[in-house]
This record gives structure tokens, C-alpha cells and sequence, in this order.
């Protein structure tokens, strides 16, 4: 029962690492879409007196989607920024405990922003909010709910480091033991 | 309550969230969701989730990753390594040459590079281990090589202004532009730093000898040749906003697409290297947009508690003395930068400064640029830097301890500057005053 609990749990965490590395290759499509829209808008306007409409919300469409579809790789290699030193200078057991309970925060912080979101994003679909753009309102869920995606997704990520960071500890405990 | 309490609960609680080591970005969450629990209730999280969307659909941010990028594709590429071996054959017999050639090179990827770290990391790994071998002083090769890689945020294009000029409601392409007087005055008194030290203490540079340091003329054209397409990605990015062609976000864009013509150019360009930028920009993009967005609620709570507006009542009243305020603000940012990630820094006092500078009526180009110089040099005063931290990553023989001793003259140098910007305004409002 439990060998099959842990090959289930190591099915679904692949998963969510295939699906966070899926997300983060569209997110340097994203980071392209920028610099194509921009040059494009560059070229067009001073060379042909033909400015693009759609480049500056395209822009801001693809930073926030970019942005947040990468952030779970982020989290999965433990690449957001802190401030390390004070934590560094403590021993193991110290270091190990103040870890987990960062985990944890981090978990139930971005679990709480997620579900935060995600009720913007239900109101967001079911009144049709559109974003108020220069040239085609977009309904807003289509950008927002990458946000949702961002920290759901990290949220989990931290959850992950929790459970193996525990794992750890309790197997440098049994050595001791 | 009282808003002193609301103001200096809230900073002391973030900033203690911090040291504990929590994600920045975790930090600023857990103190807004609980700050809107307790002032706004259950009601306020929607204004969470539209304040996270706001913040990273703003397009000036988008300049971030394309000076990401465009570091990024010039080092990947190579570029950066002809660079480095042009500009060694430009510099003649000089004592002291390796630290003369770092302050140079320093200044051409300040305008390549848009963050120190990358400039630090690439030069401990480059220019720091040729030092070591020449017997070179390691504590002054350090200082250099730190002090200039500080020249990067300074020097447009900067990721730092971005943020800085976002927050603060300030014209972005003029900041950017108001950073390369005072950027050129820290290169020249390095200089001079350094030829003073070297005359004073010879031991501190060898006199080289050998065919490294002995270029002939057409050996210095073939150089110079090489370097020059370099000056396409100084056009796209400074020359752009200089002419008015395209907004720092455009020129930011250009810039990408000119690094990469440089490295077509020099034959070094290839896709799976682009495609590798762009994953290590996306991710340095995630790392900060995340950080901003996360934030911005924080000064958002502030400002509807009144602890805003009152502080800024506060000040005013009680300030005789502007520039003994300029000064405070200025030694508090020293002190927090010491300890407390630049960009988390920014993104707690920018929001609360930016009322008091309008008030006491300073000019804000000339501010945000003291506050420029002021946050980059909190990547090299220890014990939290990044710009050290980048360098120990590319050196990690080197002890940490070793790195803080060698910023200290530099640091001092940085504040020198600062009180020269503070005394002659024109080195930062002179190039602005153009556009």
C-alpha cells in the first residue's frame, strides 16, 4: 500500500517537473515574443511611419505570462533570491529546522496567493472582465491565470523541498540513533 | 493605531522576515497578506491578486530581461573574451597595466552589461586569475575588479534604474542617461587610486615584460577594429534615447538584436547559444518581476493606513535642514544596503521617499541618481553583496573575508563621488538636460 502511495507521489511529482520545465521553455518564447515585438516596433515606425498597434500590450501580455511560467523553476532550484548569511552561520540542526519552516512559509504563502487568484480569475471568467487595451480588449482571466499557474505550481514546489528536507533530517537522525 | 507604530512595526517585521532568510519575494507575501488581514480583512485579498497583475503587466519592467539578454548573449557568445584580448593589446607598458585594464574594460561592459554581478562573475573568472599569475597584488586585483564591476548599474543600460525610475515615477531614459558622467568620474578616480597606490608601493604591480604587453601598430588596428562593432550596441541602447529614436524599453530591444548582429559579426553566434540566453534571462526575469509584483502591496498598505502621507507631513514640518534629510535618508539606505538585498530595499523606501523628495523639492534625476550610486555600492560593502558573492563564485579559493577587506578604499571612493554628484549637480543633470 505504501509502495504504492510513494510510486504514485513519484509519478505526479515527474509530472510536475515536466510540466514546470514545459512551462519555462514557454517562457523563453515569451522573452523572444519582447524583443521581436519591440525591434519590430523600432523598425516600423521610423523606417516605415507605421507604428504597431499591438506591440506595448503584447509586451506586457508576454512579460506577466513569461514571468510567472518560469517561476516554478525558479522554486524548483531553489533560485529565488534571500538574504542567506544569518541562516549560514547557524549548525545543522538549527539550519535544518529554520529551512523547513521556511519551506512551510513559503508553501502557505504562495498557496494562499494562488487561491487569491484563482477566485479573481472565477469572478474575472464569469463577469468577462476585459482587459481595457488601446486597440482589443482581451478578457483578463487570459493573463491572469498564468499568475494563478505561477505561485500554485511554486506553492507545490515548496512542498516538495519540505517533505524532502524532513526526509533528511529524520535519515540523519536514524545514523545518530 | 499609531502610524509611527504601523510604519516602523511593518519595516521591522519585513526586514526581520528577511534575515531570516525566507525568499524576498515570501517575505513580502506573508506581511501583506497579513497586513490586509488585519486592516482590510478578507475582502482586501482580491486587491492582492489585482496589485501581483498591475505590477507585472508594466511595460517599462520588460527592459529588465533585454539587459538581461543582451549581457547575456555577449558572454555566451564569446564576444566578451575578443573584447577582453582587444582592449589587453590597446593598453601599453604601464605599471600597473592588468589593474588599468580592468578599470577600462569595466567601463565597456558597464555599457554592454546592465548588472554587476555578471561583469564580477566574468572578470573573477578572466581577469583575476592572470592577476594571481603576474603576482599582481590580490587584495587591490579584488578592489578592481569589485569597483568595477560596480560600474555596470551605473552605466546605462542598468537594471537597477529600471526599478529605481518605475518606482519612483521618474523618466526612465533620463535616469539612464544621468549614470554615465558620474559612472566615467568613478572609472577616472580608480584610476588615479590605483596609480597612486602602485607609485607609492611598487610591490603592489610588477613591471611586466614579455610579448603579451608588446602590440604593434597593426596588431593595435586589428584591435581596435575588432572592438568597434561593439559600439552598435552602445548606439542601440544610448544612442537611441540620445536621439529620441526609441523609449528605454525599445532601445532596450535594439540592444538584444545589436548584441547578437556583434556576435554574428565576430562569427560566434549561434541559436541553441540564443536559445540558452533566453532560458538564463527568463529566469533572472522570474526571479525579479516576482519579487516586484510580490511588493508592491506593501506600499499600497502603507499609503491607506495614512503612515504615508503622515510621515511625509512629519518630515516637512520638522526638516530645517533639506540636505540634512538628503543625508539621512542616503545613510540609512548605506547601512540597510550592507545587510538587505538592493532591489528589496528599493521596493520598501522607494514608495516612502518618493512623497518626501517632492515635497522638499529636490530635483528628482539628480536624487534617484544619488540613490543609484548609493544601492550599487551596496553590492560590494560587506557582509551581503552580490556583486562580492558573484565574484567568490568565480574565485572560490578566495576567503570571504579577504574580498570585504579589498572593497573598503573602493567604497570609500564610491562616497566620494556621491558628495561630488552632491556638491555639482550638473554631473548628473547635464546629460538629461539634452533629452
Amino acid at each position: 500500500m505504501t509502495m504504492g502511495c510513494n510510486a504514485l507521489l513519484a509519478a505526479l511529482a515527474r509530472a510536475h517537473d515536466e510540466v514546470a520545465a514545459f512551462g519555462f521553455h514557454l517562457s523563453k518564447v515569451c522573452l523572444a515574443v519582447i524583443v521581436f515585438s519591440f525591434s519590430a516596433e523600432v523598425v516600423a515606425r521610423y523606417f516605415f511611419n507605421a507604428p504597431l498597434w499591438w506591440a506595448n500590450e503584447v509586451v506586457s501580455y508576454a512579460l506577466c505570462i513569461g514571468a510567472f511560467l518560469a517561476m516554478p523553476e525558479v522554486t524548483r532550484q531553489h533560485g529565488h533570491i534571500a538574504v542567506t548569511f544569518l541562516p549560514e552561520m547557524l549548525s545543522a540542526r538549527p539550519r535544518a529546522v529554520l529551512e523547513s519552516i521556511i519551506h512551510l512559509v513559503g508553501f502557505l504563502a504562495c498557496a494562499a496567493i494562488a487561491w487569491m487568484s484563482l477566485t479573481q480569475n472565477i469572478a474575472q471568467y464569469v463577469r468577462d472582465v476585459r482587459i481595457i487595451a488601446a486597440v482589443e480588449p482581451i478578457p483578463q482571466v487570459y493573463i491572469s491565470a498564468w499568475i494563478t499557474y505561477g505561485f500554485l505550481s511554486s506553492a507545490l514546489y515548496f512542498l516538495r523541498h519540505l517533505s524532502r528536507r524532513a526526509q533528511q533530517v529524520t535519515a540523519v537522525e536514524s545514523i545518530r540513533m | 493605531m499609531d502610524w509611527s507604530v504601523i510604519l516602523v512595526g511593518g519595516l521591522a517585521l519585513l526586514l526581520a522576515a528577511f534575515l531570516t532568510g525566507l525568499p524576498i519575494f515570501v517575505a513580502f507575501l506573508a506581511i501583506n497578506v497579513t497586513g490586509v488581514l488585519l486592516i482590510i480583512g478578507t475582502r482586501g485579498f482580491g486587491l492582492i491578486a489585482n496589485s501581483i497583475f498591475e505590477t507585472s503587466t508594466v511595460v517599462a519592467f520588460s527592459a529588465i530581461p533585454l539587459f538581461v539578454l543582451m549581457g547575456e548573449v555577449l558572454n555566451r557568445s564569446g564576444s566578451v573574451e575578443l573584447l577582453f584580448s582587444s582592449m589587453d593589446k590597446l593598453i601599453g607598458r604601464v605599471r600597473g597595466r592588468q589593474y588599468v585594464l580592468t578599470v577600462c574594460l569595466s567601463v565597456i561592459f558597464g555599457a554592454l552589461s546592465g548588472a554587476a554581478m555578471a561583469v564580477s562573475a566574468m572578470m573573477s573568472r578572466s581577469l583575476y586569475p592572470t592577476m594571481i599569475a603576474r603576482n599582481y597584488d590580490r587584495r587591490l586585483s579584488i578592489g578592481a575588479i569589485l569597483a568595477g564591476a560596480s560600474l555596470a548599474p551605473i552605466i546605462p543600460p542598468s537594471v537597477l534604474v529600471i526599478i529605481i525610475a518605475t518606482l519612483a515615477d521618474a523618466s526612465v531614459a533620463k535616469l539612464l542617461i544621468a549614470g554615465i558622467l558620474p559612472g566615467l568620474c568613478l572609472a577616472l578616480l580608480f584610476l588615479i587610486y590605483i596609480v597612486v597606490r602602485v607609485t607609492l608601493d611598487r610591490s603592489l604591480a610588477p613591471q611586466e615584460s614579455g610579448a603579451s604587453i608588446k602590440s604593434s601598430t597593426y596588431e593595435k588596428f586589428v584591435a581596435v577594429g575588432h572592438m568597434l562593432p561593439f559600439s552598435i550596441i552602445i548606439f542601440c541602447v544610448v544612442g537611441l534615447i540620445l536621439l529620441g529614436i526609441a523609449t528605454p524599453t525599445e532601445s532596450a530591444a535594439s540592444g538584444v538584436v545589436g548584441a547578437m548582429l556583434v556576435s554574428v559579426i565576430n562569427r560566434r553566434f549561434s541559436w541553441t547559444m540564443f536559445v540558452e540566453a533566453l532560458g538564463s534571462a527568463a529566469f533572472v526575469t522570474s526571479m525579479i518581476i516576482v519579487i516586484i509584483a510580490s511588493s508592491n502591496m506593501f506600499g499600497q498598505l502603507l499609503a491607506m493606513t495614512g503612515a504615508t502621507s503622515k510621515l511625509v507631513t512629519y518630515v516637512i514640518d520638522g526638516t530645517t535642514q533639506p540636505y540634512v534629510l538628503l543625508f539621512l535618508i542616503l545613510a540609512i539606505v548605506f547601512v540597510l544596503c550592507m545587510f538587505i538585498d538592493q532591489t528589496a530595499i528599493l521596493l520598501i523606501l522607494v514608495p516612502l521617499v518618493k512623497p518626501v523628495v517632492t515635497a522638499l523639492g529636490f530635483d528628482p534625476i539628480w536624487f534617484w541618481t544619488l540613490m543609484l550610486i548609493n544601492v550599487t555600492l551596496g553590492g560590494i560593502t560587506p557582509p551581503f553583496g552580490y556583486t562580492m558573492f558573484a565574484f567568490k563564485g568565480g574565485a572560490p579559493e578566495v576567503p570571504l573575508s579577504e574580498i570585504y577587506g579589498a572593497t573598503w578604499p573602493f567604497v570609500g571612493l564610491f562616497v566620494l563621488v556621491m558628495f561630488l554628484v552632491f556638491l555639482v549637480p550638473g554631473i548628473a543633470t547635464f546629460l538629461p538636460s539634452w533629452l
